[in-house]
């Protein structure tokens, strides 16, 4: 049957195809968006007037040519993201060349397509349940599209609908596989976020200055107090008289798998954390991370690292012990005791120093008193530093941020002889009392010192000595009026749109959780613990599969289904039309508006029509018998009869 | 038989013009041995269609004009004293009749009313303590006027029940009444009528009425519209009497359209002028809104 298609559907697949473009305008240059929005365009006026559809040539050639330029810039996109871009320049002429109903077949699978594709982008609450409207509104579409008139669905039963479909989408959530997927999505290079491998001063404060979370941290068993918050997630033991770098040969190193009896002294802690997209391989953990899930390993100097880097957000489960670092490998000390020839006058307050004291605690507690004794400040905006920075920091501004005072301590045990490197990570993070989670954000960013004393790697957090709020209530407490609005965006201001605001991210965190966060181990424990229910559960299932039957006996005495055999055969021969007979209406009458929409067979439907009646009403078999053979004979007729829509 | 009918109805064409649907109606109602009213405003042909009806049936027929002084035993009859032989005599009244014409039967008091009640549904009348049967058959064609219009008291729903059938003529389409203008000088459109069938014709055919067929089917379909119609409470329920009409009615349209068994439609085509004043007697034989309704909703399998 011809159906051409309503403008509604045209403009209903305009629309999801405008929201597919542009969520995924990550895998799409920007000319290309236009493009494919001109084609858009293109075809809308088409419905308007009468002309002819568009000649395929023409539309084959214009696919042809953006084909070929997306071929050109496949090197830049890379292959995943040209396979969507092929997708949707199939999708989109296919958009231009329809008119009837039978050609929306294939774009609408497509649709369904792309819109999964969109989760490879998204993973957010908010996203994943715009993608779930369009779902359900292309699904609607599609339904429309095929329905009969009378069956067209009001909203009210789309409702309904859905939430009978809602215990199939939960269930399948929870039971279904979670496979390990097939092949790995070949991702285009991403921006990197979070601690770099490079410290340069000033590099932590422009990151503080974003309000972006980096990760969540939840504690099952005690929470470590805050200022024992120290969130290791690199390592800097490069100095080159101005930054400080991650070592060349680090990933190199082979990192000495930890015991848990070996540390029995330290408060063991255990911990879930849920990382944001950062891009980088590296994590983070506390202390000396003693066990960890699959999903990370350890590397050198006892941090963690993931497999591949964060371009999901990713949950890795972590026992850690609070205690001095110890070494990892042989050739550490030898790296960090390297020095450099800048920072002349460093060097000699560093001998000077060392002259003084005979312990390195003693040192430490030197260089302690020398930043509380003279005037050193906490800035987040200190003044720019020339080639010389640990000299310039020291002796002239003495104003700094903690990569500051990390970097000048490390010089000046360097310089003393002690072998001494810079930390960089979190610390702190605010806790949420009634969400018992800790949110770390990139404000909490923060570098701190570890020397090497009697074997094991001990922290000193020189921004402890010079603000010890930092460390005790977090960054706003040590920053000035001006300095904590220069933090703060506008809005942040207002505090209705804060909460807002906290409200999202904690049900962001719910999301995460519950939902991503959903692996095997937890549908395995979800089971575990059902088998625990089993009696329960098998009552419940009785229960409902008698609801059920009942439910079903019910219906069945409702309405009858064995109709007599005339009506039976009718019903089945007319199958197709008989949707469009109004209820009250009988079959004799139903026949006649068939006859007069297929003039061409009023015989044959007449002839149907009086051995129907004979054979239902009057129990004529011999009609009966002529009525089968009749409709029989005529399938093919019957079958191609009309209806006009 | 059957074709003497058809030429009864054809010629009743010719008298009610472009009205084919509710002749055909009301000769089921009298084939079905049922009384019928018929609703309408002044002037739109009832008396006339009533007239002709009672005419073509062959029938001896009385006419009575209903007022609202109009007595009961100005319907059944008085006896009177006969000086000569010293006895009563009773004098029969114009109920004695095969076929009755009430015309503007809401015209009549009460009383007079539930006298005709009476002769309507048992076929025989009671005066001076003795019961006299009527002569058979006995039908009952009234005419009424709306109910809005004055100096009308409403038949009770009792007394609408009594009538198998309410047709409502209705104005008469542009063609037929040019049709009914241009045939006007010719003299009364009675003399059409030629056609008539003869009592026993009519009776006969009521006989094989009895012999239509009647599939399960069906009933289990008419049932389901009187049930429709008693769970719902925007309507009166249909009473057994009234799916025992709906029955008669039906068989009635198989058999003048030419048929031994009752089909579907049959039922349908009778039910609007059945049902509508026993589901609703306010309401005017013009609306058949009540009866219209069941039929859309109520689901017909066949």
């Amino acid at each position: 049957m011809l159906v051409l298609l309503n403008r509604q559907a045209i403009l209903s697949f305009t629309i999801i195809l405008l929201a597919i473009i542009v969520l995924l305008h990550q895998a799409l240059p920007l000319w290309y968006s236009a493009i494919l929005v001109l084609l858009l365009a293109y075809r809308w006026p088409l419905q308007r007037t009468t002309a002819k559809v568009n000649k395929l040539k023409r539309v084959n050639i214009i696919a042809a040519v953006i084909l070929l330029l997306l071929l050109i810039s496949i090197n830049q996109s890379g292959i995943f993201h040209f396979m969507l871009q092929i997708l949707l320049l199939s999708a989109v002429s296919r958009m231009v060349l329809i008119r009837q109903r039978h050609d929306s077949h294939q774009l609408l699978w497509v649709l369904y397509f792309l819109l999964a594709c969109c989760f490879i982008f998204y993973q957010s609450i908010l996203l994943s349940l715009l993608v779930l409207a369009l779902l359900l509104f292309t699904l609607y579409q599609h339904y429309q599209l095929y329905a009969s008139k009378q069956q067209r669905l009001q909203v009210l039963q789309l409702g309904k609908a859905l939430l009978l479909t809602f215990p199939v989408w939960i269930s399948l959530f929870l039971l279904f596989p979670r496979l390990q997927p097939l092949w790995r999505i070949p991702t285009a290079d991403a921006a990197v976020t979070g601690l770099a491998d490079s410290l340069d001063p000033g590099s932590i404060e422009s990151l503080v200055q974003s309000d972006t979370l980096a990760f969540r941290a939840i504690f099952s068993g005690p929470r470590p107090a805050r200022q024992q918050l120290y969130w290791r997630a690199k390592v800097y033991e490069d100095f080159d008289g101005r930054s400080w770098n991650v070592n060349r040969r680090f990933e190199a190193r082979q990192p000495t798998t930890a015991q848990t009896n070996e540390y029995n002294n330290g408060l063991r802690i255990d911990y879930q954390v849920i990382t944001e997209v950062s891009n980088q391989r590296s994590l983070f953990a506390l202390g000396i991370p003693v066990q960890l899930t699959h999903t990370v390993r350890p590397v050198a100097a006892y941090l963690v690292e993931a497999r591949r880097p964060v371009s999901q957000r990713l949950s890795y489960q972590l026992s850690s012990v609070l205690s001095a670092i110890p070494e990892d490998n042989a050739t550490e000390q030898q790296l960090n005791s390297r020095t450099v020839k800048a920072n002349p006058q460093t060097r000699a307050l560093a001998n000077e120093l060392a002259a003084k004291t005979s312990s390195t605690a003693e040192l430490i507690a030197q260089i302690s008193a020398l930043f509380r004794q003279q005037p050193y400040f906490y800035s987040l905006n200190p003044p720019r530093l020339g080639d010389n920075s640990i000299d310039a920091f020291l002796f002239d501004s003495r104003t700094g941020f903690c990569s500051h005072y990390a970097s000048a301590t490390a010089v000046l045990l360097r310089e003393a002889g002690v072998p001494a490197r810079v930390v960089g990570g979190y610390q702190g993070g605010v806790w949420h009392e009634e969400q018992q989670y800790l949110e770390v954000r990139q404000r909490e960013a923060h570098a701190w010192v570890e020397y090497f004393d009697s074997g094991l790697w001990h922290r000193f957090d020189p921004t402890a000595v010079i603000a010890p709020e930092r460390v005790l209530a977090g960054l706003d407490a040590v920053l000035s009026a001006d300095e904590q609005t220069q933090l703060q965006a506008n809005w942040r201001r207002f505090s209705a749109v804060n909460y807002i605001n906290q409200q999202l991210l904690h049900l962001d965190y719910y999301w995460s959780v519950w939902v991503l966060g959903f692996d095997e181990s937890q549908q395995y424990n979800l089971w575990q613990q059902l088998k625990a229910f089993s009696k329960l559960l098998a009552l419940l299932g009785l229960v409902i599969l008698l609801m059920g039957l009942g439910w079903w006996y019910l219906r069945y005495q409702r309405q009858p289904e064995n109709f007599p055999a005339p009506v039976r055969l009718i019903r089945r021969y007319f199958r197709k039309l008989i949707q469009h007979k109004p209820a009250g209406q009988n079959f004799s009458q139903f026949i006649n508006t068939v006859q007069r929409y297929n003039p061409r067979h009023a015989i044959l439907l007449e002839t149907i029509d009086s051995l129907y009646q004979r054979a239902l009403f009057a129990s004529d078999q011999t009609a009966l018998r002529q009525l089968k053979q009749h409709l029989k004979e005529n399938r093919k007729i019957l079958t191609g009869l009309n209806w006009p829509e | 038989m059957l074709a003497q009918l058809h030429q009864v109805e054809q010629s009743l064409n010719q008298v009610i013009l472009g009205k084919q649907q509710q002749i055909r109606l009301a000769l089921c109602c009298l084939l079905a041995d049922g009384h019928l009213l018929l609703e309408d405003l002044p002037g739109l042909g009832k008396t006339t269609l009533a007239h002709a009806l009672a005419n073509s049936l062959g029938l001896s027929y009385r006419r009575v004009q209903f007022t609202s002084d109009l007595l009961p035993a100005d319907l059944t009859g008085i006896s009177i004293y006969d000086a000569r032989s010293q006895q009563f005599h009773f004098q029969p009244g114009p109920v004695f009749s095969q076929v009755l014409l009430a015309d503007e039967i809401n015209r009549a008091s009460p009383k007079t009313q539930s006298a005709l009640l009476e002769a309507m549904e048992e076929r025989q009348v009671s005066t001076d303590g003795q019961t006299r049967p009527l002569p058979s058959p006995f039908f009952v064609i009234a005419t009424q006027n709306p109910l809005f219009h004055a100096g009308t008291s409403a038949l009770p729903e009792s007394q609408l029940d009594r009538f198998l059938m309410r047709l409502s003529l209705g104005f008469p389409e542009r063609a037929a009444e040019h049709q009914l203008l241009v045939d006007d000088s010719k003299g009364s459109r009675l003399q059409f009528l030629t056609q008539q069938l003869d009592g026993n014709t009519l009776q006969s055919l009521q006989q094989r009425l009895g012999s239509v067929t009647v599939s399960d089917a069906v009933i289990d379909y008419l049932l389901s519209l009187v049930d429709a119609s008693r769970s719902r409470n925007d309507m009166l329920p249909l009473s057994p009497r009234a799916s025992k009409a709906l029955l008669r009615a039906s068989k009635a349209h198989a058999l003048i359209t030419g048929r031994d068994f009752v089909t579907a439609d049959d039922v349908q085509q009778v039910f609007p002028s059945v049902a509508e004043h026993r589901l609703d007697p306010r309401s005017s034989a013009a609306s058949h809104s009540h009866s219209e309704l069941l039929l859309e909703q109520t689901v017909c399998p066949l």
